[in-house]
């Protein structure tokens, strides 16, 4: 194994137990982990707040709840808007989307993601 | 480029700069009125502003001779794939567009396995990690137009094969390719609350000469940890490992009259970060005034 596959594996098993569930690499501290993972989660959060402000006024108090069911279902994939537009997608398909005011957010989501995708600039919540 | 050390010279950038984030576009300019606390300079994230499409109030700051740094978020230098040529193409056209004096950039990781962190992930501290990553930056010099600066990360985890101190690691990357610094002093405070490492003892250890400006940032406690969420107001302990930088930094300023322009024991520039829960325009010339005092050395007490 050479040595960037070695860092290559550390690397990956870090993040696959901070957003993709995956076991704690041995030797970290598990509840550090934990708590870096939720922080990463929260920034997804926020970062999805941002690219769709509508779900979040739509979902009111169950946002971050409905957001921790999503994100239960798999790790971010793209930028903030592909993950707003899956989050939408998410909605449509959960209870979420029985409530009127919830569909027709995650429905103009998924419209707009669709027709700007090619040309926008998404914005990344910074950190550092 | 493949900079040396960064010697003698000026520092790229001087004085007090801010994070410029399209929510506070318009508060920018408001701080550089007189009577405001100034902005010598700001910095941008590559990853949200376009070389092509650069929106009016920043081109406005540049045109008015701000010196604007791009700030990449998602390099992931420190991590085991080979760089992202579309990431260095937009450091390097953002670098053209604003003629930089340098770009910056994290000794972290943030993409491993298929799976996107979504955030700057502390590396190995380990003479294997300490290769790939000498590799990526002497990589990443040798695309960009204008010199590179690594800046130390704030980590909520820690390897246990860490074989260096965090100064020990980025002193010998700075000897092993001549990049210059972005030392975030938020994230010794931040390292010291997580690790119970000493800031003083780290500025002590690291190339002090070779920092080419200086980050500040607030952060809170939760969880018995510190988030350096750059969305809380710089507490008095992040001000102290600042103050603690411009003591042990001062003397190392050019020399009076080496060059000319150059006042003696100039300071690389220091800037406020702040990427959410935006405060008043007054909240942040206030920060903006206090770093400044600091910076200075006018709180220092005089013999």
């Amino acid at each position: 194994m050479s040595a960037r596959d070695e860092l290559a594996a550390r690397q990956a098993a870090l993040v696959a137990a901070l957003v993709a569930d995956g076991p704690i690499p041995p030797g970290l501290d598990a509840g550090r982990v934990r708590i870096q993972s939720d922080a990463l989660l929260r920034k997804r959060r926020r970062s999805v707040m941002r690219a769709a402000p509508e779900l979040a006024v739509a979902l009111g108090e169950s946002f971050a709840a409905a957001f921790a069911e999503h994100a239960a279902s798999g790790p971010k994939s793209g930028n903030s808007a592909d993950d707003a537009a899956a989050f939408a997608r998410f909605l449509l398909r959960s209870a979420h989307g029985r409530n009127r005011e919830v569909r027709r957010a995650a429905r103009s989501v998924i419209r707009k993601h669709s027709a700007i995708r090619k040309h926008s600039v998404i914005r990344r919540l910074p950190g550092g | 480029m493949t900079g040396g050390p960064r010697g003698p010279g000026p520092p790229p950038v001087a004085g007090v700069g801010i994070g410029w984030r399209h929510e506070i576009d318009l508060t920018v300019p408001r701080l550089r009125l007189p009577g405001g606390p100034g902005v010598d300079f700001v910095e941008i994230v590559a990853e949200n502003v376009h070389p092509d499409h650069v929106p009016a109030t920043l081109a406005g700051l540049h045109a008015s001779g701000v010196p604007v740094i791009p700030h990449g978020v998602s390099l992931s230098l420190g991590g085991a794939d080979p760089l992202s040529d579309a990431r260095l193409s937009r450091l390097a056209a953002l670098a053209q567009r604003f003629s930089s004096p340098l770009v910056s950039e994290h000794v972290a990781f943030c993409r491993a396995g298929g799976y996107e962190s979504g955030h700057l992930l502390p590396i190995p501290r380990t003479r294997s990690a300490l290769e790939i990553l000498v590799e990526n930056v002497r990589t990443a010099q040798a695309a960009l137009p204008v010199p590179l600066a690594v800046e130390n990360i704030a980590a909520l985890v820690a390897w246990p094969e860490d074989e260096m101190t965090e100064a020990q690691f980025l002193s010998e990357l700075v000897e092993r390719t001549g990049v210059l610094l972005l030392l975030d002093v938020a994230n010794l405070h931040t390292a010291r609350v997580n690790f119970g490492t000493d800031p003083v003892a780290a500025l002590a250890a690291l190339p002090l000469s070779q920092v080419a400006y200086v980050h500040v940032a607030g952060g809170t406690l939760a969880d018995g940890v510190w988030h350096d969420t750059h969305a809380h107001p710089v507490s008095p302990q992040i001000l102290e490992v600042l103050a603690a930088f411009a003591e042990l930094a001062r003397p190392l300023g050019p020399l009076s009259g080496a060059l000319p322009g150059v006042l003696p024991g100039v300071l690389p520039g220091v800037l406020l970060e702040r990427d959410d829960a935006y405060p008043s325009d007054a909240a942040l010339a206030a920060e903006l005034a206090a770093i400044r005092t600091v910076v200075s050395g006018a709180d220092r007490v005089r013999p």
